[in-house]
């Protein structure tokens, strides 16, 4: 009995110690991350692991919140937070950037950068930022790579022309998207675009169904399902579960060419022989930035957008499905990219209305899309995207801001609404 | 030969045997409700000492800190508290809000479509009331009066939105005693899809939809405002008042069961409805009335959570607590006083396991895994309760019980041998 008293008084002493140990770090700096998912997550695991190698590597203390929803909950973790001594403050899910941006207001003394973020440069704050990576870039290559096959699968007959040819004569190619917003609009624009640059010829036609969510395993199987019934031979995705390849290397076990390129992580453990390549963010790149930046007592940029030259951005390991020559042409599309050579959105090669453009103009107001007509909720300026140099016209993305702004829809892709669950 | 069969029929008993016990003092109570309590506690240490694979009274901290947690600066995070109390009111205020059904044995698994109809009839009312009222609204609309009507407005109609969608399953169930349970989950997923509609709507090119009324904060519900004598972090949180009018419910949810002549109607429809037919009560009426009342206020629920905490309304704007309150119901025996007690347990456990995945403590544990202790803790509290409501006979013998259980049969039975054998 004294012995058991002896020892609870021990536990006693031991639990008070550790709360007296919360708060003895005053020398680190001390970042925070609200994070919407968790490490079972993909996209969400991306931001996690990178803000704590990078934090290791420069010597920070990370507070993390996981599973925080898009709600007042992204307050209550951001003071949190700022609680166990936290000067800057990440979130990593584009629907906290409203709650990011209060939290701001209300704690000048206090960097929020909401990633993914779109009004932070004109949202009048000087603590708030938004950070993306070139994310169209790694869409660029990885299409190649599924142009390749696609010309793979032709060239050695093995697609069915009544199935996998639309009545114009264009192979078919499918998309799941997550929503339909100029983010994912880059995104499977660029993807397009590279497919059609990785099969060497303008026949291709793109159908992206929409799921109306970032996560949702099952909504991306049915969507993934509906898209190869329809004949798609090569299957992207913005969309961060494993839904689609899984759906694709079922398909693919039972005969039917259909190949996957997936988003965030290597899909070869979901679909091992249909996943040819993942586009994948770096995130860590810009932790180590940000954190550097707050360590020396740098401002942190208002949009940091980074793309292969700095690492920001890559293609996972190639499947063993994938076409001849792959390699090749995925190190000289990549070393064009670095070199400026090489424009994703060069408008010789896409025509919108059956026309080339020749101007853009993007409205970077924040809008509130709930009123009719939407209002400016904060008012950006108007500006022309469409660059010239001495590689050609393009249309410039990420530049003006961090988040993408490529909405055109061009010719060759078909957006069917989201798709029934089942 | 009949008797033979006679004996045939007799079943194996069981070697247990669970009765009511009526006898148990209050010490007894107290026992069986401690020890079962501290063996879910024993069985969450030892999970996640055998999951987290570190010490496993570390971990206990960590779930301590999720509400109680000291911060930087020195003190305890007035943040995580009122974090804390945020949940606890959306919880104790569902709980509450179901009362009066169950009470009536009404099973209204309704909550959540019945909270998110009401968020969803408040959000509207935020979205489209603005332009309604343009012309009153000046630029500091917060302070004006028509952002006040705004406000009541709102209120109104989540209550309304909330009471209808509790009318329907009562009106079909009083009409036509169509199963309640089928009829309001059916509800939830109707409710849920009809949010999922509007802010798919309302998000129009953007992924989320965001703050309503990011910038004019029209239709936001108030709090006490700091001033330069006055600057308390718990009072001017959106919790306070809200923490005040649930406790107000509380104390009447009490006095209206136990003490009001709906009160009474309520129990007597509960324990029978032919007794309540009798005593001239209109069942029917009853029914419809009680039903609309819990989804009222739920629906007034779901007005706090879009108008004074979120701000927004989305398909988790319930924090899935629809469904936790009835649990809670279930765990205080439909006693308003009780249910604190059980959803502060139950939000202190959450907020735990989640401190707990977010720490750092181990890999392994995630914040779903983590929530196994929120589990494994109100098992341990129903198991309490039900040891304190029925006594558990176990026999080790089957011959002694045989013995014990059918003494009276098997005396019976050789009594009729005899007279047979004399007959034969």
């Amino acid at each position: 009995m004294k012995k058991g008293l002896k020892s609870l008084a021990v536990l006693g002493l031991s639990v008070l110690g550790l709360v007296g140990c919360g708060g003895d770090n005053s020398k680190k700096l001390v970042v925070g991350l609200v994070s919407v998912g968790d490490t079972s997550e993909t996209y969400s695991k991306a931001h996690i692991d990178g803000i704590n190698e990078a934090a290791k590597k420069l010597g920070a203390q990370v507070v993390l919140k996981t599973s925080v929803p898009e709600s007042s909950a992204v307050i209550d973790s951001a003071n949190e937070i700022v609680e166990q001594g936290a000067s800057v403050v990440f979130t990593n899910s584009y629907g906290h950037q409203d709650y990011a941006y209060q939290f701001a207001k209300d704690n000048k003394d206090v960097t929020v950068v909401a990633a993914t973020g779109d009004y932070a440069a004109i949202s009048g704050l000087t603590n708030f930022k938004n950070a993306f990576t070139n994310i169209y870039e790694a869409r660029y290559v990885s299409g190649i790579v599924g142009g390749m096959k696609l010309k793979e699968l032709v060239d050695s007959n093995k697609l069915d022309a009544t199935k996998n040819k639309d009545a114009n004569g264009n192979w078919k190619i499918g998309y799941v998207g997550a929503f339909n917003y100029a983010e994912v609009v880059s995104g499977y624009t660029a993807f397009y675009l590279g497919v059609k640059a990785g099969f060497g010829a303008d026949n291709v036609a793109m159908e992206v169904q929409y799921t109306d969510s970032w996560y949702d395993h099952d909504g991306e199987n049915a969507t993934a399902k509906a898209l190869i019934a329809h004949g798609n031979v090569i299957i992207g995705q913005h969309a961060d579960s494993t839904g689609a390849p899984e759906a694709i290397e079922d398909a693919h076990k039972k005969g039917e060419e259909v190949y996957s390129v997936g988003y965030n992580v290597d899909m070869l453990s979901a679909a091992p022989t249909a996943a040819l390549t993942s586009a994948t963010n770096n995130w860590g790149k810009y932790y180590e930035y940000a954190i550097e930046a707050a360590i020396k007592g740098e401002t942190i940029a208002t949009d940091w957008a980074k793309g292969y030259n700095d690492d920001a951005v890559a293609i996972t390991k190639l499947g063993p499905s994938v076409a001849a020559g792959t390699d090749e042409a995925v190190a000289k599309a990549e070393a064009d990219i670095k070199a400026g050579k090489l424009h994703v959105f060069d408008t010789s090669k896409f025509t919108v209305n059956g026309e080339h453009i020749t101007t853009n103009k993007v409205d970077f107001s924040y809008m509130n899309w709930s009123t009719n007509p939407p209002s400016v909720v904060h008012k950006g300026e108007t500006k022309e995207t469409v660059k010239t140099d001495t590689y050609g016209s393009y249309v410039e993305e990420s530049v003006e801001r961090s988040a993408p702004y490529f909405s055109l829809r061009i010719d060759g892709i078909t957006e069917v609404a989201k798709a029934t669950k089942n | 030969m009949t008797n033979t069969m006679k004996t045939e029929k007799v079943k194996k008993p069981s070697r247990i045997r669970i009765t009511v016990r009526n006898d148990s003092t209050f010490l007894q109570q107290g026992i069986a409700r401690g020890v079962t309590f501290l063996i879910a506690v024993a069985i969450s240490i030892l999970f996640l000492w055998m999951v987290g694979g570190n010490n496993p009274f570390q971990s206990l901290v960590y779930i301590f800190q999720g509400t109680f947690a000291p911060v930087a600066k020195g003190g305890l995070s007035i943040t995580k508290l009122n974090a804390f109390f945020k949940n606890f009111v959306i919880l104790l205020g569902i709980a509450l809000a179901l009362t009066p059904s169950y009470k009536m044995r009404f099973w209204n698994i309704g909550g959540q479509g019945q909270v998110l109809i009401g968020a969803l009839a408040c959000a509207s009312c935020m979205i489209y009331l603005p332009g309604v009222f343009a012309g009153m609204l000046s630029q500091d609309a917060t302070k004006d009066l028509a952002n006040a009507l705004i406000i009541l407005i709102s209120a109104l109609s989540a209550m309304v939105a909330g009471g209808i969608w509790a009318y329907i399953p009562a009106f079909f169930k009083a009409t036509w005693k169509t199963n309640e349970t089928l009829f309001t989950l059916m509800m939830n997923y109707i409710a849920i899809l009809l949010v999922e509609l509007f802010t798919n709507i309302w998000r129009g090119q953007k992924s989320a939809m965001g703050l309503i009324n990011q910038s004019s904060h029209i239709g936001w519900f108030y709090t006490i405002e700091a001033n330069a004598g006055f600057d308390n972090k718990f009072i001017t949180s959106s919790v306070f008042i809200p923490l005040i009018l649930v406790a107000v419910l509380v104390a009447t949810t009490y006095v209206y069961i136990s003490y009001t002549k709906h009160g009474y109607e309520i129990n007597v429809v509960g324990d029978s409805i032919r007794t309540a037919k009798y005593t001239g009560i209109n069942v029917r009426h009853v029914i419809r009335r009680t039903v609309s009342l819990s989804g009222l206020l739920c629906g007034l629920i779901g007005f706090f959570i879009v108008s004074n905490f979120d701000h927004t309304v989305s398909t988790f704007s319930d924090l899935g607590y629809g469904f936790t309150a009835v649990i809670v119901c279930w765990l205080s025996n439909f006693n308003s006083f009780a249910m604190v007690g059980y959803s502060a347990l139950i939000v202190f456990l959450e907020k735990g396991a989640k401190n707990l995945a977010d720490s750092g403590y181990s890999a392994n544990l995630n914040e779903y895994s983590a929530q196994f202790i929120v589990f494994a803790i109100i098992l341990g509290v129903m198991l309490g309760k039900f040891f304190m409501r029925y006594r558990i006979h176990y026999t080790f013998s089957r011959k002694h019980l045989v013995k014990s259980l059918t003494s009276g049969l098997i005396e019976e039975i050789e009594e009729e041998n005899k007279i047979a054998k004399e007959v034969m």
